[in-house]
């Protein structure tokens, strides 16, 4: 009965059993997540939740998972719990974790993967892990009212670094040009729209997809295999192999910046910044106006750029 | 040779006269465009940085995403 309405689909039909074996990695909790997430519990299908952030006021605007009283909470933990009471019937995981090269093969087990993150890094890490054990993956992103998506699938598609690079210059980002909520459901619901396809084994589409949402624009490009491309042709895994890793990740979202360092004994942390401001603790991190910090390491560290934020790290974490 | 440059960040056209035989990345390079930010089509195709371009085409240039 649950399924209804979408076993009736001629798309769907008798494959909805297939879709409820599945498992959906999603990377990334924030605006895109969010919706993907919300969007396959109720189509039935199992996820595994990856996420960094806590939820923060500003989030609330396009995140449409969580309301006020998860502000301070970790998003992956909040997710599952909302997802839980929309669809009791699935599995789902939820890691507050970082994902990076040393604990990618433990989270993202999946059928697919589906990269909601806000950084290049990342990306190119899912690409090395996607095409090294050949589990398709869909980018996803956006920008002001602007947004991009790719489907890509090993031995059946160019992959991701077939055609974008590392680059340090892309500057803009939500927090300089702000993003509209329409467009980050939009651009979710086509994320979500190619998986139904690529999990069911259904014709997906192959071309980098480019949206405008308020000029109601969009347009397709064809892309293809660079067959120089370092991951899917050499089969060099730089990003998976850890050996292109930052310590420092600017984020997008906030003006805010991730430190990865040593473990942190979270109540000597409360203690210390509780003299300076309006730390508080809970299970799962120290959070104050200025920054975040989980015990495995991770400071998110909200500043105006790199220097105050190494600044406020020294200051208070080292 | 000259090319017709559309930006989509700035969402201006605009008209570039090249050398003949020069590459995406020439044009790039002549438009003060950092290439790792961008991505390059020709029609409904994205094109690589050495793709010879050829008088009178339409190239867009797209501005990378990453916010999630």
């Amino acid at each position: 009965m649950r399924y209804q309405k979408q076993e009736l689909l001629s798309y769907i039909g008798n494959k909805q059993e297939l879709l409820q074996k599945k498992v959906v990695a999603i990377v990334g909790l924030g605006a895109i997540g969010s919706n993907t997430a919300n969007l396959l519990a109720r189509a039935g299908i199992n996820l595994i939740l990856i996420d960094r952030d806590i939820v923060e006021l500003e989030n609330l605007q396009r995140q449409t998972l969580y309301d006020e009283k998860d502000i301070g909470k970790p998003k992956s933990i909040q997710a599952k719990k909302k997802l839980k009471l929309i669809n009791s019937d699935i599995k789902i995981k939820a890691f507050v974790e970082d994902l990076n090269y040393n604990n990618i093969d433990e989270l993202i087990k999946s059928d697919l993967i589906l990269d909601c993150s806000d950084n290049m890094e990342t990306r190119f890490l899912i690409n090395d892990y996607s095409i090294k054990n050949e589990i398709p993956w869909i980018y996803a992103a956006v920008l002001g009212v602007n947004a991009m998506s790719m489907n890509i699938v090993p031995q059946k598609t160019p992959c991701f670094r077939c055609i974008f690079k590392e680059s340090n210059t892309i500057t803009e980002n939500c927090d300089s040009v702000g993003v509209l909520n329409t467009i980050t459901n939009l651009i979710a619901t086509i994320q979500v729209n190619e998986s139904l396809k690529i999990l069911t084994n259904q014709e997906f589409n192959k071309t980098l997809v480019l949206f405008n949402i308020w000029n109601l624009y969009m347009q397709k490009f064809k892309i293809n295999k660079n067959i120089n491309c370092e991951a899917c042709s050499n089969l060099n895994f730089e990003y998976l192999d850890g050996k292109t890793t930052k310590k420092i990740v600017k984020l997008c979202g906030t003006n805010s910046f991730q430190i990865h360092g040593n473990p942190i004994n979270l109540e000597n942390l409360y203690q210390r910044l509780s003299k300076f401001s309006d730390a508080k603790i809970n299970e799962y991190c120290v959070y104050s106006t200025s920054l975040t910090a989980f015990s495995d390491g991770r400071v998110l560290i909200r500043a105006e750029n790199l220097n105050k934020a190494k600044s406020l790290y020294s200051r208070f974490i080292t | 040779m000259k090319i017709k440059v559309y930006i989509e960040r700035t969402n201006s056209t605009k008209t570039v006269e090249l050398k003949n035989n020069y590459k995406v990345i020439d044009l790039l390079k002549e438009l003060k465009i950092d290439h790792t930010a961008v991505l390059v089509a020709r029609n409904d195709s994205l094109i690589t940085e050495d793709v010879i371009l050829e008088d009178n085409e339409d190239i867009k240039i797209l501005s990378v995403i990453s916010g999630g």
